[in-house]
């Protein structure tokens, strides 16, 4: 479902060259929760991106559904990102003039799709998160939690095949972040949503089918065998 | 949107503005308006001017169309015949000679006097060309047969307290009193002042007239005249009544109160054409800085929502799209207020009218200017929008949502 060869990122600052990955291949398959782990600044979060789209890898190749999305121009990749993948960020990243339902319907307005019909499918996602009763609410008037649970609901609005997030639950206490980690479950288990979240609190790990280490911007094999003994990548 | 497809950069400007800051808006549409106002108000009064100054020249002193004497003649002679010839070219509604010569007007109550060029018409004539007879403020318009009479300007009659003239005058005439009128060839007569004029503007308030029956006992100049005003059906037809009059053969100088007027007022309107151009372009400098400023601002502080917008599959065109939307709504706006404000100051300003020295102004919108203005006003307005927006709108996703 989503194979990525030798993702290679090099930040240029200037004339000092950062490389976040230095040659990642993984490959994560339909229906899996993966979670992406590994100490702060070894390149979760950059690899979560070039899976994503979000940005363009400086070396390597992307696969989604067999597709190389490593070639698609800008225009495309906006189009294969509405269509096909949901984002899920830490820090929640809702637009402010728009209101509960209106967050959640805008990437199925931009599909094209009658505006009727967008509402529809924003209120039934939201009621899936539990938010039914504050669809006409403003961003501001929720808490952490409640806004995180819009944003798990707009990834969703366009049935996308992945679903990224990344440290969905930094910015939550425990409760709210449990919330979070069995929504993400109940739509694995449930839904079979194929789900690729970075974190590093050690508890969310029982959550994961699986987990990615990244040390340096390089899979940690050591700590992948040890994890995931039955895996081999 | 029949198929209920609803554009996003519509969708998410109509929200910007619902639930933005009213605050902001409502200054913003405050400045373009004014902007419009500064851009239409100067050639609304020049508009005024205009507008005023021609209908005196024509209803005064030239008529629509203006014959004079021959090249190095004096008079126009033969002149009641030509009267008589113009009178029925097709078109023409009412022709009068006029015949002036200077002459030294004094008040015998009090001595004072001026020097004027006195002119001479038959009243019966006089009407069908000019207003005079419509503006009289006191006593009566000449009748044909009046000898021994004069009427004069209310300016030239002026007021016993010199203080209160706007020009010299003789010092308070009244309907009534006799004044004493020297002309060029010696000749001294006395007169009664028979109507006083006033038609607000300050060279014509400050004429005198008698009957061409006086003038002729006066001085020899039966069958001559200094000049013929014609008058058609139109003021915007004067162009074709002259060639209808050089057609027929009339050989003297013929032309239009346009061409007449042009000198005098011509080279002020020239120069209040040029400061309303400059007020025009500043106008729409300042009205593109804001529009810019409004954007920019509206812009900076949306960053990291752009970037969200795109890493959530928002087309950048969409976004770009709306701001562009905002930045038309603020215009409209603007511009309405600004036509709104325009008008508002259009009716003070016909209430309570400008004193000029032609008269009063009322002010002239100019509905064509207006149109120029807001073209103008959207082009640069779309323009200084458009730049910041395309500027975030093409930066790097994750650059912009680390805001
Ligand atoms: N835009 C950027 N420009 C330059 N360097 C960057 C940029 N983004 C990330 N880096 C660098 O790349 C490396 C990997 O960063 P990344 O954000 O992927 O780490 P992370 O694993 O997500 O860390 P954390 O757990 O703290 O979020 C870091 O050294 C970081 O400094
Ligand atoms: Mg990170």
């Amino acid at each position: 479902m989503i194979e990525g060869s030798g993702i290679k990122k090099v930040y240029r600052l200037g004339l000092v060259e950062v490389a976040a990955l230095k040659g990642v291949t993984i490959r994560i398959d339909r229906g899996e929760f993966v979670g992406i782990m590994g100490p702060s600044g070894s390149g979760k979060s950059t690899l979560l991106h070039q899976l994503g789209l979000l940005d363009t890898p400086t070396g390597g190749k992307i696969y989604i559904d067999g597709m190389d999305v490593s070639g698609l121009d800008d225009e495309e990749r906006t189009r294969f990102r509405l269509k096909h993948l949901g984002y899920v960020f830490q820090d929640y990243a809702l637009v402010s003039e728009l209101n509960v339902l209106e967050n959640v319907a805008i990437p199925a307005i931009m599909q094209g799709k009658p505006l009727a019909g967008c509402y529809a499918s924003a209120a039934s996602v939201l009621g899936k998160v539990g938010l039914s009763d504050r669809l006409s609410h403003l961003v501001y008037e929720l808490s952490g939690g409640e806004q995180q649970r819009v944003s798990i609901a707009r990834a969703l609005v366009n049935s996308p095949s992945i679903v990224f997030a990344d440290e969905p639950c930094a910015n939550l206490d425990t409760e709210n972040s449990r919330i979070v980690l069995e929504l993400f479950r109940s739509l694995n288990r449930d839904l079979g949503q194929t789900i690729v979240m970075v974190s590093h609190e050690a508890w969310h790990r029982e959550y994961f089918d699986r987990i990615i280490f990244i040390r340096d911007g390089l899979l940690d094999e050591d700590r992948l065998r040890q994890e995931n003994p039955a895996c081999t990548i | 949107m029949g198929d209920g497809r609803y554009p996003v950069s519509l969708y998410l400007a109509v929200r910007a503005i619902r639930r933005g800051n009213r605050g902001t808006l409502a200054l913003t549409i405050l400045i373009i308006a004014l902007v419009v106002v500064l851009m239409n108000f100067l050639s609304m009064i020049i508009g005024g001017v205009v507008m005023i100054y021609n209908q005196q020249m024509i209803d005064y002193q030239y008529g629509h169309v203006t014959i004079e004497p021959k090249e190095k003649e004096l008079y126009i002679e033969n002149s009641d015949g030509l009267v008589r010839s113009l009178t029925r070219i097709p078109g023409v509604t009412g022709v009068s000679a006029h015949l002036s010569t200077g002459a030294t007007i004094t008040n015998s109550k009090n001595g004072k006097f001026q020097t004027k060029s006195l002119t001479a018409f038959d009243p019966g004539d006089e009407t069908t060309v000019t207003r005079y007879h419509l503006r009289i403020m006191e006593g009566d318009f000449l009748s044909k047969g009046d000898t021994g009479q004069i009427l004069i300007g209310s300016l030239l009659a002026g007021n016993e307290d010199e203080a209160e003239d706007k020009v010299p005058s003789l010092g308070g005439v009244r309907v009534g009193d006799m004044v004493s009128v020297a002309y060029g060839n010696g000749e001294v007569k006395s007169y009664r002042v028979k109507g006083i004029f006033e038609t607000e503007g300050v060279l014509i308030d400050s004429s005198a007239f008698i009957t061409r029956r006086e003038m002729d006992s006066v001085m020899p100049t039966e069958d001559r005249a200094t000049e013929i005003l014609v008058r058609g059906t139109s003021a915007a037809d004067a162009g074709r009544l002259k060639y209808a009059i050089m057609n027929y053969g009339v050989e003297e100088k013929v032309r239009t109160w346009n061409e007449k007027g042009k000198g005098i007022l011509g080279d002020a309107i020239a120069s209040f054409s040029l400061l309303n151009t400059i007020m025009t372009f500043v106008c729409l400098v300042v009205a593109s800085v804001v529009v810019f400023i409004v954007t920019f601002i509206n812009i900076i502080n949306r960053r990291k929502q752009i970037g969200i917008l795109k890493a959530i599959g928002i087309r950048r065109q969409a976004i770009v799209g709306s701001y562009l939307l905002q930045v038309l709504f603020l215009c409209s706006c603007g511009v309405i207020a600004g036509i709104l404000i325009l008008n508002g100051i259009a009716m003070v300003l016909t209430v309570f009218p400008l004193r000029f020295p032609m008269g009063y102004i009322t002010p002239v919108i100019d509905y064509s200017g207006i149109l120029l203005s807001i073209v103008l006003l959207f082009a640069v307005s779309l323009v200084s929008g458009y730049i910041p927006a395309w500027r975030v709108a093409n930066e790097e996703i994750l650059n912009a949502m680390r805001g």
